[in-house]
């Protein structure tokens, strides 16, 4: 039983099919060969799958695909402009804040929610951003300092 | 995940119909549910009825002396909401403890509440606080005691670590709350405390993780006239079969100063569920702990007396 | 050296500058597709015709199993089920199954369910029938060495006087077993004024790297070779298990690295096991196939760190001079742990602790159990080891009244000291001294005398640890790796090497190696991914040996290409060879700099000439001798020297623990890329953290409901203390420009300081890890005199 959608995916319209129990997760990896967003536990705890809806970051594990009929969606692919990194993006590699890499994208985005809203966010303020992106290879400080440099203006040298 | 399909109710009354007629479960963030459906089949047969875009229960109003919360509005929206922030710091607080930034932007309180899981942050908050819920159904809207609205479970006690994941309800909402067939909660009305009113909200974790607590306790202690305290209420996750609200009164206590009796009354209450806690005894032993932690921040010193 | 994050400076002990790309944080090479989510891992792959597959676990830890598949095989989008009778050689070479009727624990896989689609596979595994016949298991260790307990393996011996029996049956795992032997302990116990005996406890840890496991196997185009791509941490063994599955001859079957999402040493065996899986499926079908496990089926199926019992003997004079070391470390092995008789040899060799013993016995053996997977953990053993050596360090200082830095002072290895295996240590040992200077730098000793008699709910605690770690495989194992430079014409350059990027920063590290030794800038070298056909194989990636041992080769074959191109760039610029400088991709002559060639003249000129535009390096480590019998030897070649201090909060009334502070020092040899160095030790402290504090995967009855993120806690970023890193360099010949290691060393320390911490903050001994909040409530009410020791074998009678 599919079923048409239409949405705004990293700003253009998108019309695809989807059937019901289909997660966000798999129309974005699955259907449309988005696979910059990853599934790492399935239940809302690790973030992998983290994406932005409506402005807001969002586990696309647990937002069922129709539920974005209408709605405006960014993913990780959609974040660089004319080829060039975003601040965070940048800022991590610079600070060393990625090693395996699978939680990044989740972690990109969930940084990039926070810095729209909070431009100049506390360390706390980060940590609690991202407290839902598990990482388990840089053990976070790197990633933390990336994300307040990226939100002063990206300029520390490392 | 298998659901049999997914709409999204054109308004509150069409909700309430297709609701009412069964094969439909509602779905507002999807936290809870999404997880479920995930490894279980309980909902192959089941729609999931979205609520979440139904404008009229989207706000956060004041009326009166309360704040009224639409079944909609998700958990970040009140913590971004001033009026939550700065007038009911206790829901604030327990609100903001809840899952991760992305489980909140999608998490409902009233999903919360429907999920009537014993381990959440909010139901013990909104408990304490005498929160009431807005019910709507065939008859129309009638408004519920939020301490009144649940049913006992005492399987859930059992539950190691209740987690959602492991959950035992497929529709909580059925089997853990006294609505009638067809009711839905269509939003929640929360009190504003008298002013003045302190506040303390515990989630006991093992490391600062975004599941569920251990255990998490509420409390408020209310003021007389001369700022004294008077009156505690409190609750607490993770370790009774149902909600409940202890309260103690100042000088109704046989002598007792308001500390020792509010201490006394929940070792009680704490003791008849010892049977039901003969696994944990770790939340037995440190519950008493949680509740003088809270009355040492709350009751300064010097108000020992009956 | 870069100061990210730090407010002290790093200690070096010596000054570089003579390196160009050598001790520089330069980012990632793979940080732009990382960063951007353009890294495929191998579950973002997918191709025409693809089959889903999906593994049914058994749900019973111990029985056999009749599978009945007529159902799920009936069910819609199903292509196959297979069971333990299709598979040619259904047990691997490395003792785990590909697919059995006899599980052995809940992991074991009993059925493989291949359909159209994922949701197919799924529905259809659901429909699988597994009829068990419950057989009588053993799920603890002490139930394994019990009398007349069941024997779970037909290799399990018994126990003598503590020891492992081979004329006797029982549950020890024999192969595993590892005696030390050095002095005359009876000698030294006699000596003795302070004798004390105490057993420790840790728990089976999970890896939880982000990434599941996913494996995708295909004929690939040209050759209908068997490829495969898969997340295993090892670039050739994914071959070496289809090959042993299937029976086919190594060479026709090719495995490509992914991107690998984190392993810390658990992708190995269980991935090449689904590889055999998914290969047989294609096999059959023609078909490719994919593998993803859930959360769920990782971590029941995976490897974790295995649960150590390690009673200790310690005796000491009344100064603290340490007479006498007795040791057993019985480690549960689950039904298989086929890597513990290389893992006990380190921890054999290190299980003293870095303190210069004159007589020290240990026996350290594995014994089977029906729990969970034990295998490989970065560490590969270490944290458990160090857990029982330092807490009864810190139980002996107690004991004899002195400080356990005293202690420490009185016993550290030091230069020309000889370890527990009787090696001198012949390098620079800086241990002492970096202990010395991170005590001074946390106000230790101050605050270890302050925080003695608190009171009040909050309580502070300090620590402080130390450890030695025997660098890279050393004699545990085959330390040679190949690298293989090739100079194309447009003078841009290809690395291969056949260890692993597994997220560590290996290609980073030996990017900037090669181009340290050929003078080729960074910018112009590629290092490939892992291909068992374009590269031979070097061993495994694991040990932290990587850096220093793996990139021996690829310094080599960045010299020798060095060499290569000065000879023709000799010849273009008509001078000799040792008058030229190749450095940054620019060769010239040393004295008339204007007189240079660039490398794609000179690399067009060797295609021309018919000369070799490529080297390839094998690099083979000095050998080491040891004496299986005693243990006596040189174990490792060199060893990296670390100290950390861990100050905590402990409330005294829950049990909760907020982490203050973690000073981690470490000797690293060089820092090829600090940057990295800084990464890898954040992180292991942040595991470390999980390993003392909550991390584990609990295995009642041989079942476990552990089994995704939301059960199985690991740090977030919330839980970051101020965390404060000293990177020493010391002088040392032995790794790839002087470099130690650091993946592993970077986590072993910090459980056992958190630990040791949270003792110093509630003033009562505490013996199990991981010490949760119940436990720590326990050792508050005194009910900590649980008996940890119960059901164990008395130590050796050593008399």
């Amino acid at each position: 039983m599919m079923k048409e959608i239409e949405f705004t995916l990293n700003g253009t319209r998108t019309r695809t099919e989807t059937q019901p129990g289909e997660r966000l997760l798999d129309l974005l990896r699955e259907r449309l060969g988005l696979t910059g967003t990853k599934e790492g536990c399935g239940i809302g705890s690790c973030g992998a799958c983290t994406v932005i809806l409506d402005g807001k970051a969002v586990n696309a594990c647990l937002v069922p695909a129709q539920a974005v009929d209408g709605r405006e969606l960014v993913t990780i692919e959609g974040i660089m402009q004319n080829e060039s990194l975003h601040p965070i993006q940048d800022a991590l590699i610079r600070h060393h804040a990625i090693q395996c890499g699978f939680c990044t994208p989740g972690l990109v985005m969930s940084a990039k929610a926070l810095l729209d809203e909070n431009p100049d966010p506390s360390r706390g303020e980060i940590q609690r951003a991202i407290a839902g992106n598990l990482c388990r290879c840089t053990g976070y400080e790197q990633v933390i300092e990336a994300i307040q440099d990226a939100a002063k203006g990206g300029k520390t040298q490392c | 995940m298998l659901i049999r399909d997914y709409i999204r109710a054109s308004s509150l009354e069409e909700a309430s119909e297709r609701y009412a007629a069964g094969g439909y479960i509602l779905f507002a963030g999807g936290t809870d549910l999404m997880v479920k459906a995930r490894g279980k089949k309980w909902y192959q047969d089941k729609t999931f009825l979205d609520i979440s875009g139904l404008q009229e229960l989207k706000e956060i109003r004041e009326e009166e002396n309360f704040l009224c919360v639409g079944a909609a509005v998700t958990l970040t929206e009140l913590e971004e909401n001033r009026e939550v922030r700065e007038r009911l710091p206790l829901l604030y607080e327990a609100v903001r403890s809840v899952g991760s930034t992305q489980i909140r932007n999608r998490a409902t309180l009233a999903g919360n509440l429907a999920n009537a899981c014993p381990a959440s942050d909010c139901i013990p908050a909104l408990v304490t606080l005498g929160a009431q819920v807005e019910v709507y159904g065939g008859k129309g809207k009638r408004v519920i005691p939020a301490e009144q609205i649940f049913r006992e479970c005492r399987a859930c006690l059992r539950h190691s670590g209740m987690h959602v994941r492991t959950c035992y309800y497929s529709d909580p909402t059925e089997k853990k709350l006294i609505l009638e067939p067809g009711e839905m909660i269509c939003g929640i009305r929360i009190p504003f405390p008298k002013p003045g009113t302190g506040h303390w909200f515990y989630k006991l974790t093992q490391n600062r993780t975004i599941g569920m607590a251990v255990m998490n306790l509420s409390m408020t202690v209310e003021p007389d006239e001369r700022g004294k305290a008077r009156r505690i209420r409190l609750s607490a996750g993770g370790i009774f079969p149902r909600p409940v609200c202890l309260e103690t009164v100042r000088g109704k206590n046989a002598g007792k100063s308001l500390r020792e009796a509010c201490l006394e009354q929940a070792v009680n209450a704490i003791e008849q569920e010892k049977d039901l806690l003969a696994d944990y005894p770790y939340k037995r032993r440190v519950f008493p702990e949680l509740i003088e932690e809270g009355l040492e921040a709350l009751l300064p010193d010097g108000e020992e007396d009956s | 050296m870069e100061q990210a994050g730090d407010r002290m400076p790093d200690r070096k002990i010596i000054p570089d500058g003579k390196f160009q790309t050598v001790g520089k944080s330069v980012p990632r090479v793979d940080a732009f597709e990382k960063v951007t989510g353009r890294a495929k891992y191998a579950d973002d792959l997918s191709m025409p015709h693809m089959l889903h597959a999906v593994c049914v676990h058994s749900k019973v830890p111990y029985a056999s199993v009749k599978v009945n598949a007529e159902k799920a095989r009936s069910m819609p989008g199903v292509v196959l089920v297979l069971t333990e009778k299709d598979f040619p050689k259904p047990q691997s070479m490395l003792d785990f199954w590909y697919c059995t009727d006899h599980p052995k624990f809940c992991g074991d896989v009993v059925a493989v369910v291949a359909a159209e689609t994922r949701t197919q596979a799924e529905n259809a595994a659901a429909e699988v029938k597994v009829l068990s016949e419950k057989l009588s298991g053993v799920y603890t260790v002490q139930e394994a060495l019990a009398p007349d307990s069941p024997v779970i393996r037909d290799k399990g011996v018994g126990l003598y006087n503590g020891m492992p029996d081979p004329s006797g049956k029982g549950n020890v795992f024999l192969e595993s077993y590892h005696p030390l032997r050095k002095g005359n302990v009876a000698d030294g116990f006699a000596r003795s004024d302070v004798i004390l005996e105490r057993t420790y406890a840790t728990g089976f840890v999970e890896h939880a790297y982000i990434e599941p496991e996913s494996v995708l196997t295909y004929y690939d185009d040209v050759n209908q070779l068997l490829t495969i791509r898969s997340c295993s941490q090892q670039g050739h063994m994914p071959r070496e298990f289809v090959a042993d599955a299937l029976r086919l001859p190594m060479n026709r079957i090719r495995a490509v690295q992914c991107t690998v999402g984190g392993s810390f040493g658990g992708k190995f065996e269980m991935t090449g096991l689904m590889c055999a899986r998914a290969a047989l499926v294609t096999q059959k079908t023609g078909r490719p196939c994919k593998i993803t496990y859930t959360r769920e089926d990782s971590i029941l199926e995976s490897a974790k760190r295995h649960p150590f019992y390690t009673t200790i003997r310690i005796g000491a004079d009344q100064n603290g001079k340490i007479l006498a070391y007795q040791a057993r470390q019985l480690e549960n092995c689950g039904a298989y742990n086929n890597q513990a008789p290389w893992m006990n040899i380190r921890a054999m060799v290190h299980s003293a602790g870095p303190y210069e013993i004159e007589n020290v016995w240990t026996d350290t053996f594995g014994v089977f159990t029906n729990t969970l997977s034990p295998c490989a953990f970065r560490g590969y053993s270490s944290p458990q080891v160090i857990f029982g050596n330092e807490m009864i360090m810190d139980e002996l200082a107690g004991e004899l009244g002195i400080s356990v830095l005293d202690l420490k002072r009185k016993n550290l290895l030091r230069k020309g000291s000889r370890t527990a295996t009787g090696q001198e240590l012949i390098h620079e040992t800086i241990l002492a001294d970096m202990m010395e200077s991170v005590a001074a730098e946390t106000d230790y000793e101050r605050k270890e005398r302050e925080y003695r008699n608190q009171t009040g709910r909050w309580r502070k605690g300090i620590s402080l640890v130390t450890s030695y770690r025997g660098s890279a495989l050393g004699g545990e194992g085959v330390d040679s790796s190949g690298a293989m430079f090739t100079a194309l014409p447009d003078g841009s350059f290809i690395l291969n090497a056949a260890l692993m990027e597994v997220g560590q920063g290996l290609r980073t590290v030996y990017a900037q190696i090669v181009s340290e030794a050929s003078g080729i800038a960074l910018d112009d070298i590629m290092v490939e991914a892992v291909d068992t056909h374009h590269i031979p194989d070097s061993g495994l990636t694991v040990a932290s040996r990587g850096t220093a041992q793996g990139g021996q080769s690829v310094k080599m074959a960045g010299e020798k290409m060095k060499e290569m191109l000065l000879e023709s760039a000799a010849e273009l610029l008509h001078a000799k060879p040792e008058e030229l400088i190749l450095e940054n991709s620019i060769c010239c002559v040393a004295k008339e700099p204007e007189r240079r060639i660039t490398m794609a003249e000179i690399c067009t000129y060797r295609k021309y000439a018919g000369l070799p535009l490529a080297t390839y390096q094998w690099y083979i480590p000095r050998p080491l001798v040891n004496d299986e019998k005693t243990g006596q030897g040189e174990a490792f070649t060199t060893y990296a020297y670390g100290v950390t201090v861990a100050e905590v909060l402990v409330n005294t009334g829950t049990g909760e623990v907020k982490i203050e502070r973690v000073t981690a020092a470490h000797d690293v040899g060089k820092a090829i890329n600090p940057g990295l160095i800084k990464g890898q030790i954040y992180g292991g402290i942040m595991m470390g953290i999980g390993f003392g504090l909550w991390e584990e995967v609990r295995v009642p009855g041989g079942k476990t409901e552990d089994t995704n993120l939301d059960a199985y806690h690991i740090a977030t970023a919330r839980d970051v203390p101020d965390i404060r890193i000293r990177i020493f360099e010391s002088r040392d010949p032995e790794g790839t420009y002087g470099a130690k290691c650091i993946a592993e060393a970077a986590t072993e320390m910090t459980g056992t300081a958190v630990a040791l911490a949270v003792q110093h903050a509630i003033g009562k001994t505490v013996r199990r890890l991981p010490l949760t909040m119940e436990r720590i409530v326990c050792a508050l009410d005194g009910d900590a005199e649980e008996n940890i020791a119960g059901g164990l074998p008395p130590l050796p009678d050593v008399r």
